[in-house]
């Protein structure tokens, strides 16, 4: 039965890292790349890597800015990326009540 | 297709994904050293107004106005200086850590503590206005430590234990001790920031 569950999760945001990143955006729609390195205790080259992912499968966007003359990211979650990683999480809470 | 591998588990993703959310509404630029200087500056108020013995004791008319605009002018400065370094120590404290300083975060913040802060703005025009001047440490400590609770949102547990001591010395202040106002000052604005910027210094969040 839990096969079956786990199976039906979105693989693009079951990766580790990624869930990650998916769960603190949930939380706080938008946030820059040094405080999602922060929370998430991620090298730069390694969130960078997710967040292309992430933003090819449109569930998140990225923009680039700069505040007092120093580049800025900033990372938003898309509507699309909040319906996936509801989704992810109702499934997520299936599997446990069926354990 | 997905799985699971290692210990990794459906029950520990929503555990790490709850944990997750929750560390991501964590406000963390408050500075402990910015709350022992507001300590110290009430302390400092509390100490100018023994000195010229200006207190909360409400007046005959004729000394009132000179007591109301020395306890405005005084407790006035305290409180725009401690609002003033509270704000520089978060800005550098953001900026240390290459965030922006007004952030949707930092928004969510100040909206959490402005209501509360213009209740006390209110309450202290009406005690000003009726000559209640034993009002205005109750009123204070009520309306800051509303504010101080919608803060600890935020910023963790010993900012809600303060707010706390802040909101039951207000209620307690207001039936009980109107007339010792000064000492209650000095011990909620002044001792209560103290012992929260220690603790906040001796165990800095992770």
């Amino acid at each position: 039965m839990e096969a079956s569950g786990v199976s039906r999760l979105n693989a693009v945001i079951h990766e580790r890292a990624r869930l990650g990143i998916m769960s603190v955006l949930a939380a706080r729609a938008s946030l820059t790349f040094g405080e999602l390195k922060t929370l998430l205790d991620m090298t730069d080259g390694n969130l960078s890597v997710h967040l292309r992912t992430l933003e090819q499968a449109g569930y998140v966007s990225i923009e680039k800015s700069f505040v007092d003359r120093k580049p800025l990211t900033t990372v938003k979650i898309s509507k699309k990326g909040r319906l996936a990683f509801e989704h992810y999480v109702e499934v997520l809470e299936e599997i446990v009540r069926k354990k | 297709m997905t799985k699971y591998e290692g210990d990794r588990d459906a029950s520990r993703d929503l555990e790490r994904i709850r944990a997750l959310m929750e560390r991501a509404t964590e406000w963390s630029n408050l500075s402990g050293w910015s709350v022992v200087v507001s300590g110290l500056l009430a302390a400092a108020g509390a100490a100018l107004c023994f000195l010229t013995g200006d207190d909360f004791r409400n007046r005959v008319p004729a000394e009132y106005d000179v007591h109301a605009s020395a306890l405005a002018r005084i407790w006035g400065a305290v409180f725009a200086l401690a609002a003033a370094q509270g704000v520089a120590f978060s800005v550098a404290n953001a900026r240390r850590k290459t965030e922006p300083a007004w952030s949707p975060l930092t928004r969510q913040v100040v909206v959490a503590m402005l209501p509360a802060l213009f209740a006390g703005a209110a309450l202290t025009g009406y005690a000003l206005q009726t000559g209640q001047l034993d009002l205005l440490p109750p009123c204070w400590m009520l309306a800051y430590g509303s504010s101080l609770m919608g803060l600890g949102l935020f910023a963790g547990r010993p900012v809600r234990v303060a707010a706390l001591a802040f909101l039951g010395a207000g209620a307690v202040s207001l039936f009980l001790f109107r007339n010792h106002g000064l000492v209650l000052m000095l011990a909620t604005f002044g001792g209560i920031h103290l012992a929260l910027g220690a603790w906040m210094l001796w165990k800095p969040r992770a």
